[in-house]
Parts: structure tokens; sequence; C-alpha cells
């Protein structure tokens, strides 16, 4: 870990303009506004509410952290602005350094600001009557630390490996995710209908299956609650977990351990 | 006996250190179908400032990016004071300027140099310290020094890219066209920074095509050509030797007889006459022949109205494409 990584990148996630109106807006600005206009006007709770507050607004709060990271490509001097690698990587830092501590500062910030977002919510949940033991917010706000530590390894890994394949690949990957993520129950409910309607509903069941399955490979995550009450302990998620990031770290390493960094003109 | 001691001077005079040894470089990319480096070598000694010059594609940047450890040569070695490119140790020491500083926008001047303070491992106790001496050293403002650097001009950042380079006192300097952009004050004060280095033993190497702050800054310099090094030239050495003037005077109130003027002034001086019109001459001399002819040619009744270097040694150098003459 490298103290002045961690702290110009905390710094960063509060200074750049940019990147802090996209948190606070995602983050807090439209959950909570949500959230005051489901108890305020009796509206029911969307599924973006949901989508916001879960794993996908942690996503949503790392892209707009690890904007940056992506600065001073391979191909050409194009910081604008942002984190310039090959000055940071001529400092005597070891490449793994620099992975392991942008990778645990995301963690970090994205894990407190989703897990205060959902604090927030919760209260103002109890504020309007809603019954929440503290057990229960508890659980969620460690499982948005837990969601910032994946999705933080995959961004990590995908803003280092910048191969056009893997790229086409992650961001493939990003959207199955998506999908699995904000799919509404409703769209595969009800009784089966015949003919075409019969073809989009089995089409849109396969779509949820594959996507979840697809989530869970690369996204695999912890229900914290279900964990907890679970007859027995799940050593398998945790595996699954665990490994992930490991996999993803590792390859980030390797990623930029192999990457070379031409600063000059092309060609 | 004189001879004798001359003889053991010569015996005991210390090698000169090699800061830098680069050699048979190879680097190509795109698996082999653009080759940079065909085979470079290289040796730069410590205490050097030595320049790099060669058209757009030479392999300078190529150069540069291998001995920072940024790019992983296909074959080849380089030594950095003994030590592999890259190697912790090694970029300890070693210093870097690039040549856009396209730095983090949202940090001040002082916030950046916090920043590559610490990532440079230094003492915590001399951070305000030193990155104030920097500041000033460099002369940025200091009430810009506060300021984000995205509101700074071309010439500040490139002041602060000088002061980051300069941090934790590093024995060798990578500078890549570290006067672009500069105000004439700035480069001024870019060339007293290098050249108070200079004094302290740092070794420098600057890739530039600013030939005439080379020609300023450097000991030696190589020209490099499709990936290989074509000549290396001692400036210092290199300036007791011969250039061309161009003498020009005016047509109007020249005499009839200024051509044969002009050639016995050439004679007179022992300068060499290259080129004569009916306003101007191109005479190639050395340094010290230059008074001499402008002597004759006022004698002789010409009325010179300027007399300028055709164009400096490396322009020359460049034009012929690295070849010696």
């Amino acid at each position: 870990m490298n103290n002045g990584i961690l702290k110009f990148t905390l710094l960063s996630a509060c200074l750049d303009k940019i990147k802090l109106s996209y948190i606070i807006l995602l983050g807090f600005v439209v959950p909570i506004g949500m959230k005051l206009v489901t108890y305020m006007h009796g509206a029911e709770e969307s599924q973006t509410f949901e989508m916001l507050t879960g794993k996908v607004g942690v996503a949503f709060i790392l892209t707009g952290l690890c904007l940056g990271l992506a600065g001073g490509g391979s191909g050409s001097q194009t910081g604008k602005g942002s984190e310039y690698l090959p000055l940071i990587l001529t400092r005597p830092i070891t490449r793994a350094e620099y992975i392991i501590t942008k990778w645990a500062t995301f963690t970090l910030v994205g894990g407190v600001l989703a897990a205060v977002q959902n604090l927030i919510v919760a209260l103002i949940g109890v504020a309007f009557g809603e019954v929440l033991s503290p057990y229960v917010v508890a659980g969620l706000m460690l499982e948005r630390f837990l969601d910032a530590a994946i999705i933080s390894a995959a961004l990590t890994l995908a803003l280092v490996a910048q191969h056009w394949l893997f790229q086409v690949f992650a961001i493939g990957a990003f959207y199955v995710w998506m999908m699995a993520q904000t799919m509404p129950p409703v769209s595969v409910a009800g009784p089966s209908g015949v003919g075409v309607d019969a073809v989009a509903l089995e089409g849109t069941h396969l779509m949820l299956t594959l996507s979840r399955l697809v989530g869970e490979l690369i996204l695999p995550t912890i229900s914290v609650y279900d964990a907890a009450n679970a007859p027995n302990f799940p050593y398998l998620a945790i595996v699954s977990y665990v490994s992930t990031i490991v996999i993803y770290l590792v390859a980030a390493i390797a990623v930029i351990n192999r990457r070379e960094f031409f600063y000059g003109t092309s060609g | 006996m004189q001879s004798q001691i001359q003889a053991l001077s010569h015996a005991t005079a210390p090698e000169p250190t090699k800061c830098i040894v680069v050699q048979d470089l190879v680097k190509s990319y795109k698996r082999g179908r653009v080759r940079a480096l065909l085979g470079l070598s290289l040796d730069i000694y410590e205490g050097e400032i030595f320049g790099l010059i060669g058209p757009n594609g030479a392999g300078k940047s190529t150069l540069m990016g291998c001995l920072l450890g940024l790019l992983k040569p296909d074959s080849g070695s380089i030594s950095i004071l003994g030590m592999p490119p890259g190697f912790l140790p090694t970029r300890r020491i070693t210093g870097y300027a690039p040549e856009r500083p396209d730095f983090e926008g949202w940090m001040t001047a002082r916030q950046f140099l916090e920043y590559h303070h610490m990532l440079s491992g230094r003492d915590r106790l001399s951070r305000d310290q030193e990155i104030d001496a920097l500041l000033m050293r460099v002369a940025l403002p200091s009430n810009v020094w506060h300021r984000r650097i995205s509101t700074y001009s071309r010439g500040m950042l490139q002041r602060l890219n000088i002061a980051q380079m300069l941090l934790g006192q590093p024995r060798l300097l990578l500078l890549d066209e570290p006067t672009l952009g500069l105000d004439p004050l700035g480069v001024v004060q870019v060339r007293k920074v290098l050249m108070g280095l200079r004094e302290t033993g740092v070794t420098a190497i600057i890739n530039s095509h600013q030939l005439d702050e080379i020609e300023r800054l450097c000991d030696r310099v190589a020209f490099i050509r499709d990936g290989k090094i074509c000549s290396v030239q001692h400036l210092n050495k290199d300036r007791e030797e011969e250039y061309t003037l161009k003498v020009r005077w005016n047509r109007d109130r020249a005499s009839d007889n200024v051509a044969d003027a002009v050639a016995e002034a050439a004679g007179a001086a022992g300068v060499c006459l290259k080129e004569l019109t009916l306003s101007s001459a191109s005479f190639t001399l050395a340094q010290e022949s230059a008074h001499a002819l402008l002597r004759e040619l006022i004698s002789r009744g010409v009325m010179i109205e300027e007399a300028v270097p055709e164009r400096t040694r490396l322009e020359q150098l460049f034009e012929m494409g690295g070849q010696n003459e």
C-alpha cells in the first residue's frame, strides 16, 4: 500500500468537480429524492431506486471514482488533466503496489459512500414509519462494502487491460450483468402465453437466466442477510467471491507489469 | 622530464565513469512490423549533459522509454549506474520530465509535488521545505502555487514539470523537450537549472528538436536516425571547428570591384569563400577567424550590413542526416 496514492485518490474523489458531481447526483440526490417521493407522494418504490441503492449503485459510484485511472494510456499521452500513469510508474513504486492501493482506495471510498447512502435511505424509511432492525441495516451496509471490493477489482482490471478484445468482452459482460440486476421480476411473471407471446416469454426467461449466470460468474456477491441466516456457513459463496477478487487483482497486476507505455509520436 | 610527467599524468588520469551503457538495443512494435531501434549502442558518462536529436520517428522517444523502464527492449541491454532500468533503486535516482505535462488538473502545484514526493518515498519531514525550494528554483510565481493546475499556462506547467523532475535530488535526468512552450525567461531559467545541476555531477539526457538549446546545454549529442546512432558529436570540442558565416552588404553602395575585394579579404584572413553574390558572401571559417575576416572586408571598403552564422552546427548535422563531414 502506498500512502501517496491512497491520499491523492481520496482527494481526487473529493476535489475533482466532475467526479464529485457524478457521485453526488447518482449516489445520493437521485436515490434519496426517489425515497422521499415514495413517502411524501405515495409513489411505489421503482426498480431504478432498487438499482441505485444496490450493487448497480455501487458500480455507478465506482465508475465515477475510476474516471482518471484510464488517463495516460499506452498509445498516447492523453492525460487531459487525469492521472498520467507513465510518470507515476517512473517513481520508485511497484506496479503491484499501485494496483493494490488503487483497488483498496476505490473499495474504501465506494464502500463508504454506498454504505452511507444505504444508511440515509434506511433512516428516511424509519422516519416515515418503516420498521427496520439495525441488524438488517448493518447487513446492507456491509454488503455494499463487499460489492465495492469486487466491482472495483473488476474495474481496475478493465481500466489497465486495454486490449480491444478484452474491452469488448468487459463491456459486454458488464451490460449482461446490469441486465440481470435491472430486469424487473414482472417481465417473466404471469401465465404462459401462446404463439409469439410464448416465444417472447421464453426468450426473456432465457436471457434472464443467462444474464444471472454471467453475473454470478463475473461478479459473485454475497448477500449478508441470507448468509447470516443460512443453516450452513456459505463456504462456496465466500470462496467464489474471494477467488474472483484475487483473480481480477492478479490479472490486473500481470497486465500492468506486461504493459508498455509509449509516449512519443506513433509510427 | 616534461614528457615523463605528461606520460605519468596520462597513465593516472581517471577514466570517466559510465553512467549509462546501452548495448545493441533492439525494439520493435506491432509484433516486429514497426522497428524503432535497430541495435543501438551508446555510452553516457557521469556528469555529462547528453543530447538526442534526429527526425521524427527516429527512435529517440523509444530510447527514452527504454531508459525509463516504460518500454521493454526486444534484445540488447541497458545499464544505469550498473543497474537495469525500471529497477526500484534506479527509479530512486532518476528524474523524468515528460514532453507534454498533462498533469492532474484538479491538483494545485503544491499538491502535485507533494503527491510525487510521497511516491518517491522521500522523508516526510523535509517535504514542505523541499517543495518550496523546488518551486522557487524553477521560478514558478508563489501566487499560483495554490492554484489548480488546470488553470496553468503552458510555461507554468513546464516549470512544474521541471520541479517534479528534480524531486529527490536525482542523479540522472531524462528530459523530453524541456524548453518547449516556455517564454524566453523560462528558457533561461531551465538553462540555469541544468547548468547548475551540471556542477553537482548530475547526468542529463535531453531529447529535443530545439537544436540551439541542445547546442548550448549539451556536452555531447547523438544524432539518431532509423533506430541507429549515426554520429556522436562533442559539442564543446566542436566549437573550435569550422562553421559558415554569411556576410551581407548594401548592394547600392557597393563598389564595382566588390567581388574582388571580398575574394582578397577571404584570402588575407585565411578563410574559404564558399559563395559570392552581388550583395552577400558565405565563408567557411574557424571561430577565431571571423574577426580577421570582418576587419579585412571593412578595410577593403565593403559596407557590411550584417554578418550571421548561416546555421548552427547541429542544423548542419541535421541537414546532412547525421553524417560527419
